[in-house]
This record gives C-alpha cells, sequence and structure tokens, in this order.
C-alpha cells in the first residue's frame, strides 16, 4: 500500500506565508453553505453528534466521503487553504482545538470554528466530484 | 442529526480478472470482524509523544463486509458490500472510506465506483441470500 496522494502537493508558498490545501467532502448544499457563511458549529452539529469539521489532505479520500454525504445531495468538495501557523496553532494549543488522524486527515472541534473562518482562503467549490 | 444508510455497496473495476482475484485475495484477509484499523491521534502535527492510539475493529461497526461477484466468473469486477451495524458509531464512514482507498492504492489501475447506498438490503445481497 503506497503513501496518500493527491492532485497537489498538500503544502506550499515559503516562510510564514506557507499553507496546506486542505479538502472537505460534503453535499453541494453545504458546500455552498460554507462557502458563503463560513463553519457554523450549529449547523455542523446537524450533520454530526459532535459538530466536528473534517479535512484531509488526500483529494481522493474527500471525493469518496462526499459521495456518501448524508444528505445524498450531490457530490461536492470544498477546498482551502490554510496557514500552516495556523494549523500548528490550533493543533498545539491547550487544550486542542485540533487533531490529526494518522498522515492526512484533520478534525476541527466547533472551538476552531472562528480561527477557521478568519484564515480559510482561496476556497472553491467542486461538484459534482467523482 | 442525519441519518446515514445501513447498506453501501461499491463495484471495483480492475485491469484483469487476475487482478480481480489477487484484490480480492487481499481483501478477503482484511475486513473479517476481528480485523482493526489503528487511529494515530496527534494534537500536534508532528509530536509523538502525546498520540493517542486507537484501534477501531470493524466488526463493532458492521454486520457484514463481503465481496460478491460483478459479473460473471472470470469477470474483471467485484463487488464489496458493507453493512452497516444500527448502533455503529460515527467512524464507520471513515473505516469504509479507508478500506476502498486501500483497493485505489494496492491496484492503481481499479476502479470504485458507489453502486448503492441505502437502507434496503441490495439486491446483490439478496440473490446469494
Amino acid at each position: 500500500m503506497g503513501p496518500a496522494t493527491g492532485e497537489e502537493a498538500p503544502e506550499s508558498g515559503a516562510g510564514a506565508a506557507r499553507v496546506i490545501r486542505l479538502h472537505h467532502g460534503t453535499d453541494l448544499g453545504s458546500a455552498n453553505d460554507i462557502d458563503a457563511n463560513g463553519l457554523d458549529a450549529a449547523r455542523a452539529a446537524a450533520f454530526n453528534g459532535g459538530g466536528e469539521f473534517w479535512a484531509t489532505v488526500d483529494v481522493a479520500v474527500a471525493d469518496m466521503f462526499a459521495q456518501v454525504n448524508p444528505a445524498s445531495g450531490i457530490p461536492a468538495r470544498l477546498d482551502f487553504d490554510l496557514p500552516v501557523t495556523v494549523l500548528a496553532a490550533l493543533l498545539t494549543v491547550n487544550p486542542p482545538r485540533a487533531y490529526q488522524h494518522g498522515a492526512d486527515v484533520y478534525e476541527f472541534l466547533p472551538t476552531a470554528f472562528a480561527t477557521l473562518n478568519a484564515h480559510m482562503t482561496n476556497r472553491q467549490v467542486l461538484a459534482p466530484v467523482p | 442529526m442525519r441519518h446515514d444508510p445501513l447498506f453501501t455497496s461499491w463495484l471495483v473495476k480492475c485491469s484483469s480478472a487476475e487482478e480481480s482475484q489477487r484484490l480480492q485475495q487481499l481483501l478477503r484477509a482484511a475486513i473479517h470482524a476481528d480485523a482493526a484499523y489503528v487511529d494515530i491521534v496527534r494534537p500536534s502535527p508532528k509530536g509523538t509523544e502525546s498520540s493517542a492510539t486507537i484501534a477501531h475493529r470493524l466488526g463493532d461497526y458492521f454486520s457484514d463486509i463481503c465481496l460478491l461477484p460483478g459479473g460473471p466468473a472470470g469477470s474483471l469486477t467485484f463487488r464489496i458490500v458493507y453493512s452497516r451495524r444500527a448502533d455503529a458509531g460515527r467512524f464507520w464512514k471513515d473505516l469504509m472510506v479507508r478500506t476502498v482507498q486501500e483497493i485505489r492504492k494496492s491496484s492503481p489501475g481499479a476502479t470504485t465506483t458507489l453502486e448503492y447506498w441505502g437502507d434496503e438490503e441490495p439486491e446483490t445481497l439478496g440473490a446469494i441470500g
């Protein structure tokens, strides 16, 4: 079994401007809502009990989650850049506001949403995804 | 809270019948009830000192995961059907996606297509029941 592959390098840029490209698989309505309004804890909780927001550096994984979205809507992917310094801060603050699962998946707790909304850039909604 | 369906079926198409057989052999060894996916959770992006290791046993999330023919004997295709336990925790979908991802990684020429996603038992299961 080989390493995770994506359509692009997960991290790019130099120095303080380095960003990581993250992908969230969902339905088109939810992707557009996050794109337009940002992350919202109450709306996230409507999708899963804990209200977390999950994203991955692996495009193929995000696409699979999009296909099995709980709304059974048009599968869509929200792509965005996040500064690596911001991600590191969310992971290391005490208590953590985010967790890394394995090498390629990030779980963001609702306490991270305000920071994410302030720092997510280059948002792009793609639908339908394969 | 959204409802997650009980049954999910993926159609796997391989580049050759031999590859299909090889992949099915690999999967049979990997999808039994006691197989576990180990999730390494880190609050720090590079650190391991405070990592938590959580083993997710497939049998705790799925009542069955079965491989079914996708066509006549010698076909390039087969199906992998996941029967989710009604009380499965939310990580069930991650486990399913990880398995499908492994198919793609171990056989880059294979394609995986979501074929069915619902609460009714797929006809492909009923046909052999």
